[in-house]
């Protein structure tokens, strides 16, 4: 491998992942130091790449992971990158540290939309807040399909729209509506939350069928 | 024969912030450990929530530096007890505080990322001697921290049985205390030694400066050879075992051990081993030894019990009220009295060891009024966890596993660095108090302080 200062690091899928173990750059002077890296996290759908750029000074060490154990590489190989496997690169320069990770997603994959709940009121146990991908670097996900979970029966609004799902079914109300952004989520008080059997739920949560925009 | 019979000495061994979880989920998931409250398949079943998003507990593939440390202040606790103010304790917080956390030190890295430092738990290979004591000897799987806040406060509650304090981040500070474990081993004219590797928690408590740079506090080297020459009659009927703090002064190669975050555990992996090695150096002193390993708190890390509802009020000129213990922290009973592989589910805080020592060494006379109070309010006493008769022969003493422990550091120093926590802070004043007060004395007894000061005061 090679590298420059400032630097770039090139990550694709698949069998993108050529950096393997651990690469050490070298350099005379002053102190280690960790000056500018980008650290979110990125997913990457299916034939996207992600780009790495750090600045640092200092004697350097980059560790990327691949944190599934059925892809620890094998020395002189580089590992497949396979949905939804996690990679995380770390530079390490001195005491101080900077990790980054990189998540492979399948075209379409299942994604819990989830919000710790309020205490019930009037019967009614509300969950809302707001899914954020951007620390997923990702904008470019949509939805296709909500679920409600068995057994619960939601109001579901998102993105202007809204609808009722019934435990265990789903709706394509949402579809081609973005995945991050405003969800609520409504639930009255199941026969048994009522009875005092069970305690309130304490999140309300939907399973939604994600896909990448460029799928469709 | 009643326990008290077989007990002669007793080892407290306390670490730095880690949570049940973290360091003893894995008996229960890899099936090491019958019947103990730790973490089970799916992990899916324990829940955070942040922004939308479900993160769960995941087991770490490596024992490395984290970033940084992790949240753990009183609020922050709160928050990761209750993420929904008002609302019941879900532990379900960790990620949103984590999360919140990293946005305040640093915004450039507020992602949490798939898989957040909070929710990582270590699997048997990794905490090899940790897991091989809990194995061996007796789990307590329900221990929590006195109180549900930072480290201060809770080694407080250890050593003296009652606090004035409820956080670690009031700047600037040594500890106020009326009474410490120090007084009461004296009053009770008890044979007692401090080992400590660098400079002790002692050492933030003014009160116990006599102490700390009296006979009773010395290195922790001398530990095992100590207990190759000490007879029944001359053993410590108290041993307290201080580790290399990571906020504490360090000059070299002197590494901190405490397995505070951010540091690997591998280095505290290794002290306990050779805390246990020196522990069970003389078989005749063993016999009748109960030593004890625990955390003072949970430092951050994800724990999945809820904390009993049981209630604090500082003793301070501002009193605060935590409504709750902290969560479990990894509790450990290793003695000839214990059953091998056992689990003790009985609710234990710092302050049953506490119960434990008087009912041990002071019969029939209460370690202190607050104290009492916790036993009355369900806190048990750690003797209910011994059985009264050795649950094993003499001869047999578990062989602590001799393979190597792989750590890993980052390499340099931050001397030229003011503190950056108020531990840090605490321990640099303490250390800076002790040699403008007692020079003499601290030179003699810590001279690699003289070294470290000279060292910062160069490079600042």
């Amino acid at each position: 491998m090679t590298s420059t200062r400032p630097g770039v690091r090139r990550v694709s899928k698949p069998r993108a992942l050529l950096l393997l173990a651990a690469l050490t750059l070298s350099s005379q002077g002053c102190g280690p130091r960790i000056s500018v890296f980008d650290q979110r996290t990125q997913v990457l759908c299916p034939g996207q790449e992600a780009e790495l750029p750090f600045r640092a000074r200092g004697d350097l060490k980059m560790v990327v992971r691949v944190d599934d154990p059925r892809l620890a590489p094998q020395a002189g190989e580089s590992p497949d990158l396979r949905a939804p496997d996690t990679v995380t690169v770390t530079v390490i320069a001195g005491d101080e540290a900077a990790k980054a990770s990189f998540l492979a997603v399948a075209r379409s994959w299942p994604e819990t939309v989830a919000f710790d709940a309020r205490p019930p009121a009037d019967g009614v146990i509300v969950a809302q807040g707001t899914k954020d991908l951007a620390w997923w670097g990702a904008d470019r996900f949509e939805v296709a399909a909500v679920a409600a979970p068995p057994g619960r029966d939601l109001e579901v609004r998102h993105a202007g729209k809204a609808a009722a799902i019934s435990g265990g079914g789903s709706s394509e109300a949402f579809l081609g509506t973005p995945l991050g952004g405003d969800w609520e989520l409504r639930s009255a008080l199941t026969e048994r939350e009522r009875a005092g059997a069970d305690p309130p739920a304490t999140s309300l949560r939907v399973s939604v069928t994600a896909e990448c925009r460029t799928a469709r | 024969m009643p326990w008290k019979d077989h007990v002669k000495t007793v080892v407290l061994v306390m670490f730095e912030n880690r949570s049940f979880d973290h360091m003893l989920g894995h008996l229960q998931l890899e099936k090491v450990v019958p019947g103990v409250n730790g973490l089970q398949d799916p992990l899916s079943r324990y829940e955070n929530l942040y922004k939308g998003n479900v993160f769960n507990p995941f087991v770490l593939q490596r024992d490395d530096p984290l970033v940084s440390d992790l949240p753990h202040e009183w609020d922050e606790v709160a928050t990761e007890l209750s993420p929904v103010p008002g609302g019941p304790m879900t532990m379900g917080g960790f990620v949103s505080t984590y999360a919140a956390f990293r946005l305040k030190n640093n915004p450039v890295s507020a992602d949490p990322g798939p898989q957040p430092d909070p929710l990582g738990f270590f699997p048997s290979d990794l905490v090899p001697i940790t897991s091989f004591l809990a194995r061996s000897f007796c789990t307590c799987d329900r221990w929590h921290s006195p109180l549900p806040t930072s480290t201060q406060p809770n080694r407080t509650m250890a050593w003296c049985g009652a606090s004035k304090i409820h956080d670690t981040s009031s700047g600037l500070r040594l500890i106020d205390t009326d009474d410490i474990i120090l007084d009461w081993l004296e009053r009770n004219h008890l044979r007692w030694r401090v080992y400590h590797d660098g400079l002790p928690f002692f050492a933030l408590y003014p009160r116990a400066w006599g102490h700390v740079l009296g006979d009773g506090f010395k290195d922790f080297e001398d530990y095992l050879r100590d207990m190759q020459a000490a007879t029944p009659e001359t053993a410590p009927q108290v041993i307290i075992v201080e580790p290399s703090y990571n906020d504490g002064p360090h000059l070299g190669p002197d590494h901190p051990n405490d397995n505070h975050a951010p540091l690997a555990v591998g280095w505290g992996e290794d002290f306990l081993r050779r805390t246990y090695e020196a522990a069970t150096a003389n078989p005749t002193i063993w016999a009748q030894t109960v030593m004890v390993v625990y955390y003072d708190e949970h430092g951050g890390f994800y724990d999945h019990v809820p904390p009993p509802a049981i209630g604090y009020q500082t003793a301070g000129e501002a009193p605060f009220t935590f409504k709750s213990l902290g969560p479990r922290i990894p509790g450990i009973i290793a003695s000839p009295l214990v059953r091998p592989g056992s689990v003790c589910s009985l609710l234990f805080d710092h302050t049953s060891v506490l119960q434990f020592l008087a009912e041990a060494f002071t019969p029939g006379q209460p370690y202190s009024p607050e104290v009492n109070t916790r036993k009355g309010q369900g806190l048990v006493s750690l003797s209910e966890a011994l059985a009264d008769e050795p649950q094993r022969p003499p001869d047999d003493i578990p062989s602590v596993p001799s393979q190597p422990i792989p750590v890993a550091t980052a390499l340099g120093d931050n001397i030229a660095a003011p503190p950056r926590t108020a531990m840090q802070a605490a321990f640099e004043l303490a250390a800076r108090q002790l040699l403008e007060q007692r020079p003499e004395d601290t030179a003699k007894k810590y001279p690699e302080l003289l070294h470290w000061k000279a060292a910062v005061d160069a490079a600042r």
